[in-house]
């Protein structure tokens, strides 16, 4: 918890500097975002999984794994600065953002199993109710936003391209064994488990609709499509493209000439 | 009499209880294999499956049915698959117990002495092997192997959870026989199945096991 509230006064600077240099930047506005995603992909097998669902035709079933998740969540907080044209419909903005992927996988039963290591003939298994993953990404967005009308309504739609570009901070695997006492062995399956990525991309087209006129503090609300670059955001789910929604809220830190401000009206 | 010998350890295979527990290592998990995928695939994870190509038809693992019991007497190892014979669309059209049996040289009281099966071929037209068929609920009948081999590749003492839980047999099998003065064929058979004494029974020693 200490280490997101430090995250987040990071990805905060930015921000407050920006609010700082607001009288000398024309057309530059900064703003907080939150959003959320979903992102679909398939379970990521590892060798040392038992498979535990039958794909027998009689029995109905067509996958052999244990399940996941439908989708990896991915949350997402951050600061951005967008810099516009002198039309005011073309916008290119950047940013800090602080990143959560989770996702887990249930046993389709009661337990799956875990192949721990073997020696010679003898073969060890452990039972695992479920694993759980979150992986924390600090990322830097690059977006280009176009607004198709000129006039300057009150509500106005606009289509965005985005990329982001993120590293990881660190990651919070959760494990509940069907056997209480061998948590001891939390460590060797940690160990034997495929690590995430450290560097993942992704970019999203996107619509939205902006809310506010330029000079009032204007919020801007979207839906994307996130389309990964690299699926190994977790390891335990391959991850490959979803929706996402996203929330903007950027404050008037745009002031502007009373010339300017004629040019507008 | 001979024949009486054959058939009455398969019916003691086929009447042992089944296991108690359905816990996730008695399931059947069926992993279509790669290239014919109503046959499953090779493994040694203990799915509890097993499949052969039979004439035209396939012989395989059924959901509902203990695919493996094995029985052990007098010298001799009864290895027992239980399942269905299905069409080249997948509808079983009848049940098929095969039973293979072979002497072996250890005697066998408990399943974890099935490690002794490790890395072990059998000529099942050995002199000492017989091959058994029950198909539906009638008497199962025995064969005359022209050709056939049963290859244990490999035996793995399971632990779960630090406990010593099951024997995981793995292995190939094919064959050649006459029924009837008809030769028939199953090819290119594969198990992989876990056993515990719930699906083994060694009989009492009576006499010394007979040595190959």
């Amino acid at each position: 918890m200490k280490n997101a509230y430090m995250v987040w006064l990071m990805l905060m600077i930015p921000f407050i500097a920006a609010q700082a240099r607001e009288k000398e930047t024309s057309r530059l506005r900064a703003g907080i975002e939150i959003g959320f995603a979903g992102i679909f992909g398939e379970i990521k097998l590892s060798d040392r999984m038992r498979e535990s669902k039958s794909a027998f035709p009689l029995d109905g079933a067509h996958c052999g794994l244990p399940e996941t998740n439908q989708a990896i969540n991915g949350f997402r907080t951050g600061v951005k600065a967008e810099y516009f044209t002198r039309n005011n419909r073309i916008g290119l903005a950047t940013g800090l953002l602080f990143e959560q992927y989770s996702a887990a996988v249930h046993a389709n039963g009661d337990y799956f199993f875990w192949q721990l290591h073997q020696e010679g003939l003898n073969t060890y298994y452990i039972r695992i109710k479920n694993m759980a993953q979150k992986n924390f990404y600090l990322g830097v967005p690059v977006e280009f936003r176009y607004l198709p009308y000129k006039r300057e309504l009150p509500v106005r739609i606009y289509f965005k391209l985005g990329g982001t570009f993120a590293c990881k901070l660190f990651t919070k695997n959760e494990f509940r064994f069907y056997d209480p006492s061998m948590k001891h062995y939390e460590a060797t399956v940690l160990r034997q488990m495929d690590k995430p990525s450290h560097f993942i991309a992704y970019i999203y087209p996107a619509v939205g609709l902006k809310i506010g006129r330029r000079m009032n503090p204007r919020i801007n609300v979207e839906i994307n499509i996130p389309v990964m670059l690299q699926s190994d955001a977790s390891s335990l789910y391959k991850s490959h493209a979803g929706f996402g929604m996203k929330l903007m809220v950027q404050l008037p830190v745009n002031i502007k000439t009373p010339v300017d401000r004629e040019s507008i009206q | 009499m001979k024949t009486l010998k054959h058939i009455l350890p398969v019916i003691a295979a086929l009447l042992l209880p089944p296991a108690c527990s359905r816990d996730e290592m008695d399931k059947t998990v069926f992993i279509p294999d790669e290239n014919d995928r109503k046959l499953p695939a090779y493994t040694e994870w203990g799915y509890n499956s097993f499949g052969a190509k039979y004439e035209r038809s396939y012989f395989i693992v059924a959901g509902n049915m203990v695919p493996c019991k094995i029985t052990y007497r007098e010298g001799t190892l009864h290895f027992s698959l239980r399942g269905h014979v299905t069409g080249e669309v997948g509808y079983p059209y009848g049940k098929m117990t095969l039973t293979l049996s072979f002497p072996v040289s250890k005697k066998m009281e408990d399943y974890r002495d099935l490690m002794f099966l490790h890395n072990t071929k059998i000529d099942l037209t050995g002199n000492d092997c017989t091959v058994t068929i029950e198909n539906d609920s009638a008497v199962p009948v025995a064969v005359s192997p022209l050709r056939g081999c049963l290859t244990f590749k490999r035996a793995q003492l399971l632990s779960i959870d630090d406990q010593v839980s099951k024997v995981i047999l793995s292995g190939v099998f094919d064959m050649e026989y006459l029924t009837n003065n008809v030769v028939e064929a199953i090819e290119d058979g594969r198990f992989d199945v876990s056993i515990d004494n719930s699906d083994f029974y060694g009989y009492p020693t009576e006499t010394a096991g007979q040595d190959r």
